[in-house]
């Protein structure tokens, strides 16, 4: 039951945190899990649809792989400015409480890199990439179980991509 | 007791640091508070040592104030009014020798002051704390909070005689619990709230991806159309336009055979001389295949006029990757670090390449913009016909808050800020790298940028005159940009000579 309440807390607080990431700024920000399947929350940024998912639950000496995914949903061509970090984007991973626990940049300092834009055609699907959290604070220390808030941040698309995508929730067990 | 014995010991271990360094210097104290800010042109090795291994080259000149002047806290502009505010712990008695001091070292760097154009007004104000006890205390917070996800930077705070501590509002309660107990005093912290990364602020008005706005073709080789940084020169200087090819993750070949190569693009620190005579272009180490690992990447000019990103480099390289120093550790607390974001490239001699740069020379705009705009506007891309470079004198290495900054990349042009903190540790993508004590500015940057110099305007009557600070590295999404300085890319590239002949 204490874990039923904790884990309904997580969701709640994930659901909740998602509106208001999607309140802020205007976009459209839905998560959705269900047994055995990826958490998955999608959010439109201007024409593009960003999905992120990662496997909901994980133990300690795995690795939690979070991955993005782009869908332009324009009826033309969308050209994706970028630089030269790849995957494209930051990763954090907060407490439901909403601390910090480990973040791929820490300070989302990116090199000032210029690529080619990437097109994308109405209606692609591009895969970013997956980004792999060991399931350790920036300290190197194994986690506590418990719930985790998943976030990802892009570094590609220009303003209108800005703000983050999630959380999903990820469940780590003992 | 123990809380007052070891700072005391610290203290005197600081003090005995900072006198090493002072005669490194080869400066009498206190006659010379400026340190290495005097407009140079090279380094002597053995002092580029010393303050590499303090690790933090732009405290220096506050220290040696200090060490001369019992009681003084510091300085900095104040951002707001561009007022000179001068800490003094006994404003009784100190007051006349850290002003002079701070007044001899502004006048000797020829600091320009946080306002241009007028002389700043000075405060003297009430200090808590030394700039030695602040430094000490600044190393036992770095000690204390070393891997602490809840904090996003410290720095030793100038502008407010504390040390700043950067926290998310969730871990604040922690962190300080933490300071606490390693016996750090309350009074001296100063928790600077931040929203954790996912959430942290965007700069509205700053992105990182601009339109491009390079010129077309037909603008650029139109009958007596201008020059822009993104242009082919004959002789390329600092802030030119230069590519070079990287397997591209986002373009995977088939059967997991790489990737694709694709050009990047970065701009030009500055064409420097080697103490052998020998010619090297000066841009961020990033700026290649892989950083901290030499490849011998090749770095190409623009093959046309109105080059836009995207466009095919058709031709031979200009330069060649020459040194790219490893990632390395520098004591427990830091396993994978460098002291600069900064590498070194041979110029490729005829009949491949041109051989040509120009030494002390930086490619100048028509103007200069204070403002993130996009698209970004043409005369600060475009070259002055005019005056179309700027002379370096020499280097500069900054050690104030408040003072106004520049710089030339050929993506965003040239642009104007300020320097908000004058060495912060960086994170090179990654948790595990770090670039140590580089100077952090709100100069406005976009990719492309990367590599281009930084430098502030030496001569009031002559705005093309200027002293070389260091080469961009990186900047983040909150309008920060991250310079590293002409101190700690000699401490990792050895000795160069930014000047011309």
């Amino acid at each position: 039951m204490a874990k039923t309440s904790a884990r309904k807390r997580a969701l709640f607080t994930a659901a909740v945190l998602g509106v208001a990431v999607a309140g802020c700024d205007g976009e459209r920000n839905t998560t959705a899990t269900s047994p055995g399947a990826a958490a998955v929350a999608t959010k439109t940024l201007g024409p593009i649809e960003a999905k992120i998912s990662v496997s909901p639950r994980a133990r300690p000496g795995e690795k939690a792989g979070l991955s993005v995914d782009l869908t332009n949903r324009a009826d033309s061509v969308v050209q994706l400015e970028r630089g030269i970090e790849w995957p494209p984007f930051n990763v954090v991973v907060l407490r439901p409480s909403g601390d910090t626990v480990w973040a791929r940049n820490p300070q989302g300092l990116i090199a000032l890199v210029a690529m080619a834009p990437i097109p994308m055609e109405p209606g692609e699907t591009r895969a970013l990439g997956v980004v792999e959290w060991d399931l350790r604070d920036a300290r190197g220390r194994v986690v506590d179980p418990g719930t985790y808030l998943v976030h990802a941040k892009l570094w590609i698309g220009g303003p209108q991509m800005r703000g983050p995508i999630g959380p999903v929730t990820l469940t780590v067990t003992r | 007791m123990t809380h007052h014995a070891r700072p005391r010991a610290r203290r005197a271990f600081a003090a005995l640091g900072a006198l090493l360094l002072a005669a490194c210097n080869d400066q009498p104290l206190p006659a010379a508070p400026d340190g290495f800010a005097r407009p140079t042109t090279h380094y002597a090795v053995a002092a580029i040592d010393s303050q590499a291994r303090t690790g933090r080259p732009p405290e220096a000149p506050a220290t040696r104030i200090a060490l001369a002047v019992p009681g003084f806290g510091g300085f900095a502009y104040d951002t707001a009014n561009g007022d000179l505010v001068v800490w003094v712990k006994d404003t009784t008695r100190g007051k006349s020798a850290a002003v002079a001091a701070v007044r001899t070292y502004l006048t000797s760097s020829r600091d320009p002051g946080g306002r241009a154009g007028r002389t700043p007004r000075v405060k003297v104000r009430a200090a808590d704390y030394d700039f030695l006890e602040l430094g000490s205390l600044r190393d036992r917070v770095d000690a204390a909070m070393e891997g602490e996800t809840g904090v996003t930077f410290t720095d030793l705070d100038e502008a407010n005689n504390r040390v700043a501590i950067g926290v998310t509002p969730e871990s604040h309660d922690r962190v300080r619990r933490r300071l606490l107990a390693a016996g750090l005093p309350s009074q001296a912290l100063r928790f600077v709230f931040l929203k954790p990364l996912a959430f942290g602020p965007d700069n509205p008005t700053g992105p990182w991806f601009p339109a491009d706005t390079a010129p077309t073709v037909q603008q650029a080789q139109g009958s007596g159309a201008p020059t822009y940084l993104s242009s082919r020169h004959s002789s390329p200087a600092g802030g030119a336009m230069i590519g070079y090819l990287v397997p591209d993750p986002a373009y995977p070949l088939p059967f997991g055979a790489g990737y694709k190569e694709n050009l990047a693009y970065c701009s030009v620190g500055a064409v420097v001389r080697m103490t052998t005579g020998a010619l090297r272009m000066l841009t961020a180490a990033h700026c290649s295949k892989t950083e901290g690992v030499m490849q011998g990447d090749d770095y190409f000019q623009p093959t046309i006029s109105g080059f836009r990103v995207g466009q095919p480099f058709n031709d031979f390289a200009w330069a060649e990757e020459a040194s790219d120093p490893a990632w390395r550790g520098m004591g427990l607390s830091c396993i994978s670090c460098k002291y600069a974001d900064a590498s070194l490239s041979t110029l490729v001699q005829p009949p491949f390449g041109s051989g040509s740069g120009q030494v002390g020379k930086i490619h100048r705009p028509v103007s200069s913009t204070t403002a993130w705009t996009n698209p970004v506007p043409f005369p600060a891309i475009q070259i002055d016909a005019a005056k179309p470079t700027f002379t370096i004198v020499g280097a500069f290495e900054p050690s104030t808050v408040g003072s106004q900054v520049h710089k030339v990349g050929y993506r965003s042009g040239w642009t104007v800020g300020t320097i908000t903190d004058v060495c912060r540790d960086s994170y090179a993508g990654n948790p595990l790298r770090r670039i140590k004590c580089q100077l952090w500015t709100n100069l406005p940057a976009y990719v492309g940028d990367s590599g281009g110099p930084a430098f502030r305007l030496s001569n009031p009557f002559d705005d093309s005159e200027v002293e070389f600070i260091g080469v961009l590295s990186r900047g983040d999404e909150t309008g920060s940009t991250v310079i590293s300085t002409m101190v700690q890319i000699q401490a990792e590239l050895g000795p160069v000579t930014v000047t011309g002949p």
